[in-house]
């Protein structure tokens, strides 16, 4: 399913003194099935940008279409609940809104809520958590018993359990260690490659976002100040910094070596092992001056 | 010269019939920054908490300048050389502006007036906070927040100052500024730090490192050592930085790169 922004504006408090310009004449378009990273630092209008497609917040101006739906300042309801039920959302610390007496009401919460069938999806449920990461077993526990990344993956798994065509992430791997980071990354990767939902991913890590995305919105005061595939982001490593942002490490240790070298590298998605395979043919060659 | 001496340190929770720590004997040395790095679960945060008398080890003693912290006589003493700042910065203010929480633990410490102003003053410029003194802490970007902490600490003019996590919960631009304040703290006002950490590339910045694994200290290297220890870290399964990757990677097929070889061994 397709989300596309054209020429949205969002207000906070309009009328008011606190009045702010949250979003900025806004154009940006989510192909079906792609992963897309939102990257900015913190209050740069990254969240605001995604609330509009799950219709938490409605444009002051402009339109967001959302498959078939169109959610504009003045749009129903109606509409708003129609698409609701397309979209998936995993927010920030996705934990804290576990409530439920046992991990398996929990996951059938979401479901029920969108008048699905949840007999159907019970079947369903030891799948899912094996996608998670999680065992069976944990289905009849308090989600409250369970360690932190345990309660990240229930929560996760709460929002998968609807299927969503439009998967947005806030921020998931917050507050993770590196190892968990990882995991959970694969885990939304799995995911993806399955069911092929359109996955928006807000960041502020440029590793994360080089690792998943296929095309990148770079947000700053409120507007969408750059955008393209990983490659042409990264060869704006200025004005990235500007933005407090910067190019993943491996980017700027392949492009470092690059300059000192001359050697060009076909792409900076290398393994460490291809990139040093890549250097010993290049000076073998006598593209590299012996150094 | 140690100023904090660890001696056959052990710790147990109570409902637990497993010990987190397992015989520790370790010195940290005065000025010196120290990271303490492991998993989830491998004691380095319950470690933190003995730094400054938090909690008490179960076995074994923890002396800070000479002084034991189960010794209650010295608990005050070493409270107040030995500042801790923790992960979440939402829950290290009690005043609504940044200035009257930097005054707050001055205050219970019995500073003067005068001598408070003063500080306040000095440290705020430290840490570059100056402009947001009247400010409300929950206002505060992450790292401004921790800074913020890292001020009313200072303000008492501790020896040690010890950082559990600090920059878990930071975005990167905060992470860079708390890094970037520690390594001041301990250049220029020769602070000892002591940071808790999962994050490699942050460890590497600091002298040493104790690699934390089941309770114990595996590994105790200078910073200066890390090339020799790069295989160990990646046999543990750590998630190596790209350029020691690549530098691992390079050294296998016995080969030359000069602009990484800089970048990992030094000029």
């Amino acid at each position: 399913m397709d989300v596309n922004f054209q020429e949205v504006s969002h207000v906070y408090m309009q009328k008011t003194p606190f009045e702010t310009l949250a979003l900025k004449n806004v154009n940006a378009y989510f192909r079906a099935s792609s992963v897309t990273a939102v990257i900015g630092r913190t209050g740069s209008g990254k969240s605001t940008l995604v609330q509009h497609i799950n219709g938490l917040l409605k444009p002051s101006a402009g339109v967001v279409s959302v498959g078939e739906h169109h959610l504009e300042a003045k749009t129903k309801r109606k509409t708003v609940k129609a698409v609701r039920s397309h979209v998936g959302m995993v927010f920030q610390y996705p934990e804290h809104q576990l409530f439920e007496e046992t991990v398996e009401k929990d996951l059938l919460f979401g479901p029920k809520n969108k008048g699905m069938d949840v007999a159907e999806i019970q079947k369903k449920l030891p799948e899912l958590l094996q996608q998670v990461g999680l065992s069976e077993s944990l289905l009849k526990r308090s989600p409250f018993e369970l360690s932190g990344g345990q309660m990240r993956r229930v929560a996760i798994a709460g929002v998968l359990a609807t299927n969503p065509d439009i998967l947005i992430l806030d921020e998931p791997t917050a507050g993770l260690d590196p190892q968990g980071q990882k995991e959970i990354l694969k885990l939304f990767m799995n995911w993806q490659r399955t069911y092929q939902p359109t996955t928006i991913m807000i960041t502020h890590q440029m590793e994360e976002a080089a690792a998943f995305a296929e095309y990148m919105y770079v947000m700053e005061d409120a507007e969408i100040k750059m955008q393209g595939e990983p490659e042409t982001i990264y060869a704006q490593r200025k004005k990235l910094q500007e933005m407090d942002l910067d190019i993943p490490e491996q980017v700027q240790v392949l492009q470092q070596i690059e300059q000192d070298s001359g050697i060009r590298f076909p792409h900076y998605q290398l393994s460490p092992a291809e990139a040093a395979d890549y250097w010993r043919r290049a000076v073998q060659n006598g593209g590299v001056p012996r150094v | 010269m140690a100023i904090i001496e660890l001696r056959e340190l052990e710790y147990q929770y109570e409902e637990s019939d497993e010990k987190v720590l397992k015989g520790l004997t370790k010195d940290v040395h005065r000025g010196e920054w120290l990271s303490i790095i492991g998993a989830n679960g491998s004691g380095k945060s319950t470690l933190s908490r003995l730094f400054n008398g938090l909690s008490q080890p179960t076995e074994g003693s923890v002396h800070v300048l000479g002084k034991n912290t189960a010794d209650d006589k010295a608990l005050q003493m070493i409270r107040q050389e030995v500042g801790m700042v923790f992960q979440n910065p939402e829950h290290q203010f009690v005043a609504p502006t940044v200035r009257d929480d930097i005054a707050f633990g001055m205050e219970n410490a019995g500073v003067p007036r005068e001598v408070m102003l003063e500080r306040i003053k000095e440290v705020s410029q430290w840490v570059n906070i100056e402009h947001i003194l009247h400010m409300e802490p929950h206002r505060l970007s992450g790292g401004q927040k921790q800074r913020a902490a890292i001020a009313g600490i200072l303000a008492l003019r501790p020896q040690v100052m010890v950082f559990d996590e600090s920059t878990s919960m930071l975005d990167p631009n905060g992470r860079k500024e708390i890094l970037e304040t520690m390594s001041r703290l301990c250049r220029e006002s020769g602070i000892t730090i002591i940071s808790i950490t999962h994050y490699l590339e942050e460890a590497f910045k600091s002298d040493r490192i104790w690699f934390m694994k089941a309770g114990r200290i595996e590994k105790d290297i200078t910073t200066k050592n890390i090339p020799d220890q790069l295989e160990w870290m990646e046999a543990e399964g750590m998630p190596l930085p790209y350029k020691y990757q690549l530098y691992q990677e390079v050294k296998k097929r016995r080969i030359d790169m000069r602009t990484l070889r800089t970048m990992v061994e030094g000029e």
